[in-house]
């Protein structure tokens, strides 16, 4: 790192009596945010997907939450129950994790440092985007994500049912699917960490997964 | 008054207690700051007058005598990703003073400062990370300041710590709270800044929150005696003066 004021970070700290069992600590971390969106989506991509659910009280008066748990290898395992719809997780350049939530489980990968997504502009960037946010252009039985840079009918399609999707109209009809979309931190102590990829290991969620938590 | 950069341990020092003494004489500041190394600017301390204490001593030895609460100390646990930053070799400048060390399996470093250290460049080599640490500089948790500084340090905050609550700090606090299980309010409420001590100001393997009794306070001066060399020339210059003032009387 260069000796430069501008690459170094303040940090305020305690000055510690002797006697004193206090600590300082600095993580060194950025957090991924996973949001839990309607798919296909409300206009306001912003919407959570639980915020419509969970803003209700059950019938005990209890606040609703949902129960979550995420796996990383080599850390004790992480049970917790979120109120908001996003989910806040330490997952490092290219590590992996398993987050279950309403009984799917979802492999997340984070892309290495220096990987970022292409330009929106570029056939290559569309293609990436679609694919993140499950428009996905494989078809039955290609392993590979189909992001190819050329513009062919898979790709069209997507973009279709994306630009079909993205329309007034009620959340949670008959055909809405549960979907992550993932958002991630610049921090300035991690250059160059600008992308997160996400791709779930069992797709979708079960419309009685949802029921369950919609009608407890 | 307490300015920005003072804690119990830098006014005792500036005023020849120790800590103790000093904390032990404010049972107001204790009511309203439970961690006598985070005070707020503008905090009130009252600073009790100095004690004389005598100790007798042979006169044909030398005597030293080590004063209290110097060094303070400085422990930091250093963390990537919620893990610890175990076995790294680390350097700390301080006053041009250099400090370094290995941390511990728990990412854990230690080290006495003087007790007005009041900046440092902390490096960590083999990480690549440089720090430019204010020490003293931490308000309370329950101060937005506070709790912008220790999201800060937890990696939830980028931005700058203005002591306002901006939306950079309500996105942090909604981080926060939903990385460790809690109701997500974006606001500063008990249960969050509870949180934030544990994970910031209090060893993750003693969960325990540091308890608030006042520690035992010191009797008398705060220079206690420990007989460890003589040196007689010290002693008879003592000698001396103790003389001219049994005539003065």
């Amino acid at each position: 790192m260069a000796d430069d004021a501008a690459q170094r970070l303040q940090r305020r700290v305690m000055r510690l009596a002797q006697e004193s069992a206090f600590i300082n600590t600095i993580n060194v971390a950025d957090r991924v945010k996973i949001h839990f969106v309607w798919f296909p989506g409300p206009q306001d991509p912003s919407m959570s997907l639980v915020d419509p659910i969970l803003g209700a009280l059950d019938a005990a008066g209890n606040e609703r939450t949902v129960e979550y748990l995420w796996q990383r290898t080599g850390l004790p395992d992480v049970r917790r129950t979120m109120n908001t719809g996003t989910i806040v997780l330490t997952l490092p350049p290219g590590g992996k994790g398993t987050l279950t939530v309403f009984d799917t489980s979802w492999e997340l990968t984070r892309a290495a440092n220096g990987v970022t997504l292409d330009g929106k502009t570029t056939m290559n960037g569309v293609q990436q985007r679609l694919d993140r946010l499950g428009y996905h252009l494989r078809t039955p039985g290609q392993v590979s994500p189909g992001i190819s840079g050329a513009e062919n009918q898979a790709t069209e399609a997507a973009v279709i049912a994306f630009q079909a999707d993205y329309r007034p109209g009620p959340v949670g009809g008959p055909s809405t699917r549960l979907f992550i979309r993932g958002e991630w931190n610049s921090n300035p102590e991690l250059p160059g960490w600008l992308d997160v990829n996400l791709s779930a290991t069992n797709g979708f969620v079960t419309q009685g997964a949802l029921d369950a938590v919609a009608k407890p | 008054m307490v300015q920005e950069g003072d804690c119990v341990t830098s006014l005792a020092d500036a005023n020849g207690l120790t800590w103790q003494t000093l904390w032990n004489h404010n049972p107001d500041l204790q009511k309203l700051r439970k961690n006598p190394n985070a005070l707020l600017p503008g905090d009130v301390i009252l600073i009790p007058a100095r004690r004389l204490r005598y100790e007798d001593r042979p006169t044909d030895q030398v005597h030293q005598f080590v004063r209290l609460g110097v060094p303070a100390k400085f422990r930091l646990i250093l963390e990537q990703y919620d893990e610890p930053l175990a076995n790294k070799r680390w350097s700390l400048t301080v006053d041009g003073k250099s400090y370094s060390g290995t941390t511990d399996g728990t990412g854990l470093l230690e080290v006495g400062l003087p007790p007005q250290a009041r900046s440092g460049r902390l490096v960590v080599p083999d990480e690549d990370l440089q720090y430019d640490l204010s020490f003293g500089y931490l308000d309370p948790s329950d101060a937005i300041s506070g709790a912008q500084a220790r999201l800060q340090n937890l990696g939830f905050l980028d931005g700058a710590i203005s002591g306002q609550m901006d939306d950079g700090t309500r996105d942090a606090l909604l981080q926060f709270q939903t990385a460790h299980g809690l109701k997500a309010t974006g606001e500063l409420d008990d249960p969050t800044i509870s949180e934030l001590e544990q994970r910031h100001d209090n060893p993750h393997s003693q969960p325990q929150p540091e308890s608030n009794d006042p520690p035992p306070e010191v009797p008398g001066e705060e220079d206690q005696p420990e007989e460890v060399v003589v040196d007689e020339a010290e002693d008879e210059r003592r000698f001396q003066e103790m003389a001219q003032d049994d005539e003065e009387d």
